[in-house]
């Protein structure tokens, strides 16, 4: 009997302690804590070996389960490949063209001035509800909270919390995550949105559209800057589809997003965001 | 004779102490290649449960709040979430184990399951619900039920590692 109100009192103790942690730790969001610096300075170089033992366990999985569809997947391919070629060619053209009217304006290459470290990643999200992962290279690295994360193929997130030798990044699908966006064709602003049904699918939702919108499906979104966490013109993704609200005051689009956030292992990180 | 002893809770100690590392590391790396409908098992979740079931003593509380900030600091969004949730598991754990045949594969199989839908379902409230973020009914068949058959599964592998490794002969 005694025995059990000791166990009584410790868990109580125990849970009341949790408590003010978790208090601190919502007051405090963003920074790392101490326990969490050192915790992530003991795991993450076990976490990045392990990380590629867990990449090469996926790719098997993929590469047995999408073995049927390769035969159709390379004829679409090779006739992509032909239609890119022309494309590049088009787009030579235009580079060079650019090129000499930047040069005219004096005008720097925005990539020119970005501030960009390249990032493994080295352990994802426990659980089955956020989408985050680790990146090996921290605030030693000079990377701060709020940085910008993209890869070769458009925007990954911002960096949420950062320790000495690595940083969480928070994912544009994560039902946390907001993005101020611009459609490229209809100059239309718009905020990209996390959604839990559809952060599975690698998809996000794109709001605040005008009633009348004019968007059409394969419209390209980028960052539009707006909200000084993104820089302005980095790819997100595609409109997958537009939906009117349940009220029918407004639409929305369903975000095909550009990167594949399940395959991607390395990152860029935009150092002091803009 | 309480040398042996001593010697045998610092064994038990060190190798617990190790498996909750490995398990750690497989959880954010290895394991997320082998995800089945969007879901992955919690490894460090049935590791509480087992654990607790099989000691039933106050090392359990310790793996319970060890485990959950290990969770905590590797991914969620507040510190202390899943480690109030392992604790409270491990405390209910403590309070039956010894009785309803605890030390058996199939009863820690049931309770990891009935377990992972509270701790999925608490995490689901806690973060998604009470933010007005709804979408219940996917929640519950995409995300926490299968959660909670996966962690199930899980136990049958896990659950005689933890024993193994931490049950000894008197």
């Amino acid at each position: 009997m005694r025995n059990r109100r000791k166990l009584h009192v410790t868990v109580i103790s125990i849970c009341t302690v949790i408590l003010v942690v978790m208090g601190i730790s919502f007051a405090t969001r963003g920074s790392s804590s101490a326990s969490g610096n050192v915790l992530g300075g003991v795991f993450s170089p076990v976490q990045d070996f392990f990380s590629s033992i867990g990449n090469g366990v996926s790719g098997f999985f993929g590469f047995v389960f999408d073995m049927k569809d390769f035969q159709q997947e390379n004829l679409e391919l090779k006739d992509q490949v032909d239609q890119l070629s022309a494309r590049v060619r088009e787009l030579e053209a235009y580079e060079k063209e650019n090129e000499r009217l930047r040069q005219m304006l004096d005008f720097k290459a925005s990539s020119g001035e970005q501030d960009i470290v390249g990032c493994e990643i080295i352990a994802k999200d426990p659980g089955n509800w956020f989408y985050s992962f680790t990146i090996d290279k921290g605030s030693d690295d000079g990377i701060s909270v709020n940085d910008t994360v993209m890869s070769g193929y458009g925007l990954v997130g911002r960096v949420s919390e950062v320790g000495a030798s690595w940083a969480k990044v928070q994912t544009i699908v994560d039902t946390d995550s907001s993005v101020g966006a611009l459609v490229t064709r209809t100059q239309e602003y718009a905020i990209v949105d996390g959604d839990l049904t559809l952060a599975d699918k690698g998809q996000c939702t794109m709001s605040a559209l005008v009633k009348d919108t004019s968007l059409i499906l394969g419209d390209t979104v980028v960052t539009s800057g707006l909200g000084d966490v993104f820089p302005e013109g980095i790819l997100i993704g595609t409109v997958a589809e537009i939906k009117s609200d349940s009220m029918g005051y407004s639409q929305y689009a369903v975000i095909d997003m550009a990167v594949d956030l399940k395959k991607i292992q390395e990152v860029m990180v935009i150092r002091n965001g803009r | 004779m309480n040398q042996m002893f001593q010697n045998k809770a610092v064994f038990k100690f060190l190798l617990t102490a190790i498996l909750i590392f490995v398990l750690t590391i497989l959880q954010t790396t290895v394991i997320q290649g082998i995800e089945v409908f969007h879901v992955i098992p919690n490894l460090l979740l049935i590791t509480v449960v087992c654990y607790s079931l099989l000691h039933g003593d106050y090392s359990a509380l310790v793996v319970g709040v060890v485990c959950g900030f290990l969770l905590d600091i590797n991914g969620g969004r507040v510190v202390g979430m899943n480690a109030l949730l392992c604790t409270v598991l491990a405390y209910v754990c403590i309070c039956v184990s010894g009785s309803l045949y605890s030390n058996n594969g199939l009863i820690a199989m049931i309770f990891v399951l009935i377990f992972s839908l509270f701790y999925e379902l608490i995490v689901y409230i806690f973060y998604f619900a009470i933010w007005g973020q709804g979408a219940f009914f996917y929640a519950l068949f995409c995300k926490i039920l299968p959660a909670a058959v996966y962690n199930g599964l899980a136990t049958i592998l896990l659950y005689p590692l933890v024993r193994r490794l931490t049950v000894f002969n008197q």
